[in-house]
């Protein structure tokens, strides 16, 4: 299947690696590889351009969510109805221990499966790569760029705090696709 | 909206939906202070059966729990 990437989608890939590991993730997932697509000077990252979206709006929704601990805002409020202030437990961690305190990995399993079934990238990136494919076939386009990653990406859908930011700028699956079909196809 | 009346707080722990939806947030926010403050105690160089007794667990719980996400 990486025989059909552009040269963009396979630095996206590999960027989505980096990406993980700086953030000292388990595994390479979805949100990983948006926030490469939104890194990379491609079609893709042209396309989200065109809704406002930025890698500074994704890397700061996600870094805002990391301070609250991944907590919701719903998850926040059915706290203050127990009494509990949630953002004043925050406030006082990052006080004490910076703005990163809760930027850990969630603990991994014992023992994790690596090999051909295994790999860097969680289920869910899998199939945003296979989406990927599907999309291009769909489209009639011969090869899989990074506009392609994208639709994978939204098809599948990320979670929490960058997918508040995908809705908020209007970014959606059915969008994307009309207006990767008006564009021209120039695989690069 | 700063300081809600604390009938407001009762109401809203009565009901079911929001009274277990604030236990599971809490368990969320109990584990990610637990992680920092394992982290925190390990930087200071407590030693993890100090770390445990604290915690109220064993030894083994915590050392299976954070070894691996803790920079030694």
């Amino acid at each position: 299947m990486f025989e059909r990437f552009t040269k963009n989608a396979r630095q996206t890939v590999l960027t989505a690696l980096r990406i993980a590991t700086e953030r000292r993730a388990d595994k390479t997932g979805p949100e990983h590889l948006l926030l490469a697509v939104v890194a990379v000077d491609g079609t893709g990252a042209r396309l989200l351009a065109e809704y406002g979206v930025t890698a500074a709006s994704l890397s700061g929704a996600l870094d805002a969510a990391t301070q609250r601990a991944g907590l919701t805002d719903a998850e926040i409020s059915a706290l203050r109805s127990v009494g509990i202030d949630a953002d004043e437990v925050f406030r006082r961690i990052e006080q004490a221990f910076g703005p990163a305190a809760f930027d850990e990995p969630t603990p991994a399993p014992p023992r994790r499966r690596r090999g051909l079934l295994g790999g860097p990238f969680d289920p869910q990136a899998r199939k945003v790569m296979e989406l990927s494919l599907r999309e291009a076939l769909a489209l009639g386009h011969r090869s899989i760029g990074t506009e392609h990653l994208l639709l994978g990406i939204l098809r599948q859908g990320v979670s929490g705090p960058m997918s508040t930011v995908l809705s908020e700028n209007g970014v959606s699956y059915d969008d994307a696709r009309r207006r990767t079909l008006a564009r021209p196809h120039h695989p690069a | 909206m700063d300081n809600p009346p604390d009938l407001t707080a009762a109401a809203g722990a009565a009901d079911p939906g929001t009274g277990l939806r604030a236990v599971a947030a809490l368990r969320k926010l109990v584990e990610q202070l637990e992680a920092v403050q394992v982290r925190n105690a390990r930087a200071h160089g407590w030693a993890w059966q100090a770390i445990a007794d604290s915690l109220g667990v064993t030894r083994q719980a915590v050392h299976q729990k954070h070894a691996h996400r803790t920079r030694d």
